[in-house]
């Protein structure tokens, strides 16, 4: 079977192709899977180009970032050290905040809590499941590899990893107040006091 | 992505500034600036709120870079990255203006749990792969296929050519072969 001419897909793309060859063209498609797929691949990748409003971050933005190697310059990883022991100060907790005129209560039972630890913050979710409390969040910032996570609390104890893009989902909690410890490279950050209750 | 002639690959660079290589990061930066720039635009930040979450995505990126086990995957986690450095400065910038608004502005400004969906996301996320590709082409072909076709209108052949210095019948076969460029390069980097 001869397949379609690339050339030809492209002027079926753009509406170029001359009227005889439309019913042979056509009529390929139907049957040729492989030119079917290349036509429709073809058509969305014109379809991205056309459609793409995007614009260049300004100058001066991109330059800031660019001279941020000079001042965050990756370091090499360091040899073993003590390692430093912080406690976590909340910066946010949606629970606190006024609700917004016509919002009813009770309309998000996803509370979000925002902790300052040292040079980076960590941000947790918390709320209700079938299962128990689900607890989530994200060290924002550098957490090296390896970190883990550890909820303690009266009913429970549970510890997760931290994956590459520092972001933890702890296994359902029972209800009752806990302590998260996050055990990063060279801190262990300590998150005391969050009440897992209704 | 796979590398390609004249481009390093994502991995290539990461591993570039892992030693120190400046270069490298300015390249990383140029390759990735309009999709960071987008992301917090398109959650309807202003220029100030999106250069903000443009430098917290970029600190977070040089902090992490010798944590991030697939570099080869980093456009996930850029995505990633600079989507929820857009979530908290929505947030932050709502908390700031509860109590300070109108009853009416903040019944219109209740903050979205998901300021951007996840079909425009991965539609940026497309067009940033379709741009890439098209940054290892030649430059004549760079030159055509912006003209023709990253336009809602695509000029006429004639306008065209005169732009690019060639003979208007030679803009068909011409268009069609980088096309197939970019398309074959489009794949192989998307596989």
């Amino acid at each position: 079977m001869r397949h379609i001419v690339f050339e030809q897909l492209v002027d079926r793309a753009e509406g170029r192709l001359p009227a005889p060859e439309r019913p042979r063209i056509e009529a390929h498609l139907a049957e040729c899977g492989r030119c079917r797929s290349e036509a429709s691949s073809l058509q969305h990748m014109i379809e991205l180009m056309r459609t793409d409003t995007t614009e260049d971050a300004p100058a001066h933005v991109v330059n800031r970032a660019v001279r941020l190697f000079r001042t965050h310059r990756p370091a090499p990883r360091p040899g073993p050290s003590i390692r430093q022991r912080l406690v976590a100060t909340l910066r946010f907790d949606s629970a606190q905040q006024p609700m917004a005129f016509g919002v009813r209560a009770g309309r998000t039972q996803t509370r979000e809590l925002l902790y300052g630890m040292g040079d980076n913050e960590l941000e947790v979710r918390v709320e209700p499941s079938e299962a128990g409390w689900s607890v989530s969040g994200q060290v924002l910032g550098s957490c090296g590899p390896g970190g883990e996570v550890l909820a303690q609390g009266e009913a429970d104890r549970v510890t997760t990893d931290l994956n590459e893009v520092c972001e933890f989902s702890l296994p359902p909690l029972r209800e009752g107040i806990y302590t998260l410890i996050l055990r990063l490279q060279d801190v262990e950050v300590e998150v005391p006091g969050l009440e897992l209750r209704s | 992505m796979a590398p390609a002639t004249g481009q390093r690959s994502d991995a290539a660079l990461v591993q570039a500034c892992r030693k120190g290589d400046a270069a490298a990061w300015e390249e990383l930066v140029h390759r990735y600036q309009r999709f960071v720039h987008e992301i917090p635009r398109r959650a309807g930040l202003d220029e100030q709120a999106s250069a903000e979450v443009f430098q917290d995505v970029f600190l977070a990126l040089i902090q992490s870079l010798e944590g991030i086990e697939q570099p080869e995957r980093l456009s996930a986690w850029i995505l990633t990255t600079a989507k929820r450095a857009t979530w908290r400065m929505v947030r932050r910038r709502s908390a700031a203006r509860t109590g300070q608004t109108s009853i009416d502005e903040e019944t219109e400004e209740a903050p979205d749990a998901q300021p951007l969906p996840e079909d425009v996301l991965l539609r940026l996320e497309e067009q940033h792969a379709v741009r890439t590709a098209m940054a290892d082409l030649d430059e004549r072909c760079q030159r055509l296929l912006k003209l023709l076709f990253y336009t809602s209108k695509p000029p006429a052949y004639g306008d065209v050519a005169a732009q690019l210095g060639i003979a208007e019948g030679s803009i068909g076969p011409i268009r069609a072969r980088c096309l197939e460029r970019l398309h074959r390069r489009l794949r192989d980097v998307t596989s």
